[in-house]
């Protein structure tokens, strides 16, 4: 939209249904499929001494996820406890190099998880520095941009102190600071941000939405409701590592909620049953990504 | 499907072709590329690591002097005092002194080795960055470390009788440690590699290391104990730690240049495990922030 437009009053203003921004593919992942080799001990079965805890066994974490995202979509990834989120968001940001299938992105993904403190015996100044060195910024840039981290943590007089003396809040939010600093093209957040407190969760959800502005593409991965209809403009809904539904974020949370529902009210059984209402197939995905391509 | 699923997203979106992988590794080239890039996130970490290194113990950084001193005072009681353990050399001490001083530097890095991609994994997990950035950092904050070391070495082989005194040879010292820091290197990404693949080596070191001590002649002259079984003295002459330890020992103690066949046998070697360290490192490269499951 252009200035003078914005000066004629009587133009309608879309601001109720604003145009989607979206930009150029930004991601592309195909067939992830990803198996873990663990042991597993038989019922009833103690470990002794000599014995290895059971036998070995596949776990499957990813079967078979393909998904594109484009610059300025915040995609969020919801599916109950075990259902392959985190492990396919890792899988995404190429720290985990999945059994078969490739991801490709426009720019190197940028992770960030809940986790310890990076560097436990340095104070958060000196975390912040080696964090963005390590993202490959240059000592000119860091020395620029440090103090902006440091403020968008906010965590006061605690920057100067060991990062292994912090709570886990302030870790997260230090993570998140440095993580947001090199202006990743895509950022990809687990869990991380729900040790913030109010003040820091609104501040990182505006540091977000800015980055999506950009034309960044995010990525979340959150237990909460709320948190994924606030910042989300899609939902991934996955379940035993497969995606059930990929869509707008009302419709895709409603048909979550139905399902968490109905798994807490009327357990396993009647949960499959509504999830296989909601199952998509693969066809009306690549339906889906053909009617929002360039000639929609 | 899968094929039907690229297609339609080829159709539909712009940029398809701009996509790099996410994964894999890189060329040997841009990987030395991007590591060059990262040196200053290597330089970083390094430093700050020596400087708290220590920070668990009330004396702080005094123990970077402190302990090589303790040390050397250990062996000079044992070997010197206790043992008169000389065998008709003229200065057991600092044979002994310069021995255990440079094998250390190799011994910890093999032990570093074994530790650097378990020890830093919130760092890899966190940020992308060619992962030999984390041996080398690993190395300088050795070097580093090593650094008051030498100097205590230096000037207790001066000061304990027979006094050592400074011969030109002495020049030789830095070149010395210079192709030990490149061996010890590729010592350390070779360990790096094998032990994300069988972690059982980091309980392994301990017995390694110990091995190594007495095949490489660290407190006593091995190359006269093992003069009666060929096989065994063929063995010790090619271990290119005994090789090195018997260079420094001329160039310090007796103020000769080494033979040109140790410096053939040094560097071969050097190159040898540097090359391979190097290559089976990156070879790995995917593995390193990967949960090992076993």
């Amino acid at each position: 939209m252009s200035r003078t437009a914005e000066s004629q009053p009587d133009t309608p203003e879309p601001s109720d249904t604003p145009p989607r921004p979206w930009g150029d593919l930004s991601l592309l992942a195909t067939d992830i499929h990803l198996t873990y080799q663990v042991r597993m001990a038989k019922e009833n079965q103690t470990r002794r001494l000599f014995s290895r805890g059971g036998d070995r066994s596949e776990v499957y974490a990813v079967r078979g996820v393909s998904l594109a995202a484009r610059q300025g979509e915040f995609v969020g990834l919801v599916g109950r406890n075990g259902s392959g989120k985190s492990t396919l968001l890792r899988v995404l940001a190429g720290v985990e190099t999945p059994t078969s299938g490739t991801v490709q992105a426009s720019s190197k993904p940028q992770l960030m998880g809940v986790g310890a403190a990076l560097m436990p015996h340095l104070t958060g100044i000196d975390n912040i520095r080696i964090g963005l060195l390590a993202m490959g910024l240059t000592p000119a840039e860091v020395q620029e941009r440090i103090s902006r981290v440091a403020e968008l943590a906010d965590i006061g007089d605690s920057i100067r102190r060991p990062m292994r003396t912090y709570s886990s809040g302030m870790r997260a939010r230090l993570r998140f600071a440095i993580s947001v600093a090199a202006d990743p093209g895509i950022i990809m957040i687990d869990e991380a941000l729900s040790t913030g407190d109010d003040a820091f969760r609104e501040r990182s959800n505006e540091a977000m939405k800015d980055l999506i502005a950009r034309s960044g593409t995010g990525f979340l991965v959150n237990h909460s409701a709320s948190a994924i209809r606030e910042l989300c403009t899609r939902v991934i809904w996955l379940d035993q590592g497969e995606i059930v539904e990929d869509g707008e974020t009302d419709q895709v949370m409603t048909h979550y909620s139905y399902f968490m529902n109905a798994l807490r009210r009327h357990g396993e059984e009647t949960a499959v049953e509504v999830k296989s209402r909601h199952q998509q197939d693969f066809a009306q995905r690549i339906d889906d990504i053909r009617s929002a391509g360039p000639g929609r | 499907m899968t094929a039907k699923f690229v297609e339609a997203v080829r159709e539909s979106y712009d940029g398809i072709d701009r996509l790099t992988p996410v994964t894999g590794r890189p060329g040997l080239g841009s990987y030395v590329r991007q590591l060059w890039q990262r040196r200053h996130f290597i330089w970083w970490q390094s430093r700050s690591r020596v400087i708290t290194s220590n920070d668990d113990s009330r004396l702080g950084s005094v123990w970077l002097v402190l302990r090589p001193l303790l040390d050397a005072v250990f062996y000079w009681l044992i070997f010197g005092v206790l043992l008169q353990f000389d065998r008709g050399m003229d200065n057991f001490v600092a044979f002994v002194i310069i021995g255990v001083f440079m094998y250390q530097f190799t011994s910890t890095a093999l032990t570093a080795g074994t530790r650097t991609i378990s020890s830093n994994l919130s760092l890899t997990r966190a940020f992308q960055f060619p992962r030999m950035a984390l041996p080398v950092a690993d190395l300088i904050f050795d070097i580093m470390q090593r650094m008051l070391a030498v100097l205590v070495m230096f000037g207790l082989i001066m000061l304990i009788p027979p006094h050592e005194t400074p011969e030109w040879t002495w020049l030789l010292f830095p070149v010395l440690m210079l192709v030990q820091s490149v061996f010890d290197f590729g010592l350390m990404l070779i360990m790096a590699r094998i032990s994300t693949k069988i972690p059982d080596l980091t309980k392994l070191m301990q017995f390694v290391t110990r091995l190594l001590m007495y095949g490489s002649g660290v407190i006593f002259p091995i190359e006269r104990l093992t003069a009666n079984h060929p096989a065994l003295h063929a063995i010790v002459e090619m271990n290119p730690v005994f090789v090195l330890l018997s260079m420094y020992r001329e160039i310090l103690i007796d103020g000769t240049v080494p033979s040109p066949e140790h410096w053939i046998m040094l560097l071969c070697w050097t190159a040898a495990v540097f090359l391979i360290g190097f290559f089976v490192f990156w070879l790995g490269e995917e593995e390193y922030g990967r949960e090992q499951n076993r």
